[in-house]
């Protein structure tokens, strides 16, 4: 993909509250805004709004809902204060990407029945015997493959190799080879990453003349845990339970694979632009944070990094042998 | 998977369903995979004329339990006054035409559509998974590869995510689609995997009447106008004729084409396959679940096109010499290669392929 020239127009999902504006991409808190209640009413949950790259105008918006988003707009590129906060979310390109292919190909595994699949039977019938293997689809029998991760269903340590081999043969391929290449241009593509990077980045370092920035942040939806800020900011009183069907467990597995081999690289290679506009976007909210400035940072959240293994060993159950 | 026994469902699936279509002329009677999306097609190409309603008869077709309709419900009450009439004897203004189908190519159909496709498509054979058991065929790994990205790409063009149709591959890949399905149908490794499977099909895709049909056409209900009635089986007829021949207007030929090429479950290279695989394999579970309609079919036939009968020295391509083996309960004893007999794969068409159709069903020469 020729990057430039899809630097057009930024296309952001809005969400709304009575104290704050959110604009923020598929896979960065979507579902955690919809879940909490950030609607424009009862029949919207978001709605779209482009940005032109250069006046950063809104040059297209439903503007039966949430019109008061674009009234506001236009005061803060007047340089006028308004009563709300506009708050931009943002996640690391490389997580988020890696991220959205395990939630597609988990999705896969489940609803297209590939998980029970002939062909990954005796896969399994050959590494890990019959006998195993047979007892794992029983396990895994009547439940979707994603579903196999709920929060309240640990899973036995016997088929910790099993479901390893599972989600690496059907995911790490993905990220192999010419693969990447186009997983990449397809997945930014139709998410607006890099032009959204580029128009925050545009926002912050060469904003219009007048633009009231005091009234904007950019939120990093890894360091910051935006649930306690609506709460404690801005006094909201949302509560929410993380989708029991979560797919942490495959995104850790799949983290863990790549991140200590040349797939990491090839994926950094790629997302090298996304990077640096992201990198430079968030060193400047987060000055203090500690991480290797030289380096394109390759997980942001170290610490997160430095439990994977310890994230991991909770689903099991380790006694039921 | 669950583990529960098919017979378990034969109580559902032998309650008198049956999808209904008022057309002009006729009520239309059929069931999932006897021409049920072509009655789908004509009804969604003719929205105001054609009316979609499914009917539950009362045991021995005495009367009628419920109609539903998916859309209006102006019409439900016109098939039970008919019904009721016929009940009564007396004439009615349009034919009753009851869809029937060889039982074998039904719920091979079935099959192919809820298990053999849902085990081939882009998602399965684009793995690491597929691609071993390949070279453990024996295949070139150039050729693997060369193939998967022929079923990839073709899936991503077409959106649909589905095994190709082999006339859209080279010959080269002939082999290596066809062990793809043997594999697919060696994933049971017994009679019981097998079987498991087949409880997995949908109740639509199971259901089978045409034994109560037959039973309902010799012995009708005391009084019953029987004339109303008409028996059409999908492969000895071509059904666009017969509803032409009732004065109704059938969809056009190109379109019907262009359906019927969209979906791969009645493409016959899939089908060829899993019909000799499943009938030398698990002919036991088949004779089980499907003897009795077997039997009621090739009654249905023999009332209905009484010239295939007239044939004084029965040939193994005759029907009806599969009957009479049939009726003197030769084939509980047979091996199921003979199953050939009364259906030979190698034949096989969907029933909307007009040469087929145009064809015997038994006639020796594959159709074009």
């Amino acid at each position: 993909m020729n990057q430039n020239n899809q630097l057009i127009a930024a296309k952001y999902t809005l969400f709304g509250s009575t104290k704050y504006w959110i604009l923020t991409n598929h896979g960065i808190s979507t579902d955690f805004l919809t879940e909490t209640g950030h609607n424009s009413d009862s029949t919207t949950q978001y709605v779209d709004v482009v940005f032109d790259f250069n006046t950063m105008d809104i040059i297209e918006f439903d503007n039966t809902t949430f019109n008061d988003f674009k009234v506001d707009w236009e005061q803060l590129l007047l340089g006028k204060s308004i009563k709300k906060d506009v708050i931009f979310l943002t996640k690391n390109p490389i997580s988020r990407f890696i991220r959205a292919i395990v939630d597609e190909k988990i999705q896969i595994l489940g609803n297209g029945g590939v998980s029970t699949n002939v062909f990954l039977r005796k896969s399994l019938y050959k590494n890990f015997g019959k006998e195993l293997s047979d007892e794992f689809f029983n396990w895994h029998n009547g439940k979707r493959f994603h579903e196999l991760f709920q929060e309240d269903n640990f899973i036995p340590l016997k088929f910790k190799k099993i479901l390893e081999q599972i989600i690496l043969d059907f995911i790490v391929p993905v990220f192999k080879n010419d693969n990447i290449k186009e997983c990449i241009n397809l997945y930014y593509e139709s998410n607006h990453t890099y032009q959204n990077l580029y128009f925050l980045h545009n926002m912050w370092f060469n904003p219009p003349t007048n633009f009231l920035k005091e009234k904007v942040s950019i939120i990093d939806i890894d360091r910051e845990d935006i649930l306690k800020l609506f709460n404690i900011k801005y006094g909201m009183g949302l509560s929410f339970e993380k989708d029991k069907y979560s797919n942490d467990f495959p995104y850790l597995i799949v983290r863990n694979s790549i991140s200590n081999n040349t797939l990491y690289n090839d994926i950094e290679e790629t997302l090298r632009a996304q990077l640096e506009l992201w990198n430079s976007l968030i060193k400047k909210q987060y000055p203090v944070e500690i991480y290797n400035t030289t380096s394109m940072s390759p997980w942001v959240n170290e610490i997160e990094t430095n439990n994977i293994e310890k994230r991991l060993n909770n689903y099991y159950i380790q006694n039921n042998e | 998977m669950n583990n529960s026994n098919p017979k378990k469902r034969d109580n559902k699936n032998n309650s008198l369903w049956f999808n209904l279509y008022e057309l002009k002329n006729t009520w239309v009677l059929t069931h999932p995979k006897i021409a049920s999306s072509y009655m789908d097609f004509y009804q969604r190409s003719h929205p105001d004329e054609i009316m979609q309603m499914s009917v539950h008869f009362q045991e021995e077709f005495l009367d009628i339990n419920s109609i539903h309709s998916a859309g209006t419900l102006r019409n439900t009450e016109k098939f039970r006054n008919d019904w009721t009439s016929l009940l009564q004897g007396k004439e009615i203004d349009k034919q009753i035409i009851f869809l029937t189908r060889n039982p074998i190519q039904k719920f091979i159909t079935g099959f192919v559509q809820d298990f053999v496709l849902p085990e081939l498509n882009d998602h399965t054979i684009n793995t690491v998974w597929y691609r071993d058991a390949m070279i453990e065929a024996k295949y070139e790994p150039v050729l693997i590869d060369s193939f998967i990205g022929k079923v990839v790409s073709g899936s991503t063009k077409n959106r649909n995510h589905q095994f190709p149709d082999l006339n859209t591959l080279s010959i080269k890949y002939k082999d290596i689609y066809e062990s793809s399905i043997k594999y697919t149908l060696d994933g049971f490794p017994n009679e019981r995997s097998f079987e498991q499977v087949v409880d997995t099909l949908s109740d639509g895709h199971m259901k089978q009447l045409q034994f109560e049909v037959y039973n309902f056409i010799i012995n009708p209900p005391v009084g019953f106008n029987i004339s109303a009635i008409k028996i059409v089986d999908i492969n000895k007829e071509d059904l666009q004729l017969t509803l032409e021949s009732f004065g109704e207007i059938t969809p056009k030929k190109i379109l019907e084409e262009r359906r019927f090429n969209s979906h791969p479950h009645t493409r016959s290279p899939i089908i060829q396959e899993t019909i000799r695989h499943i009938l030398s394999k698990h002919g036991d579970m088949i004779n089980q679940l499907l003897l009795p309609n077997l039997y009621g079919w090739i009654n249905l036939l023999k009332i209905t096109y009484p010239t295939d009968t007239s044939q004084k020295t029965p040939t193994i391509d005759n029907p009806m010499y599969s009957l009479e083996k049939f009726e003197s309960k030769q084939y509980s004893n047979m091996t199921f290669k003979e199953y050939g007999d009364i259906f030979k794969p190698e034949f096989y068409l969907s029933w909307s392929d007009r040469t087929y159709c145009k064809s015997d069903l038994y006639a020796k020469e594959s159709p074009k």
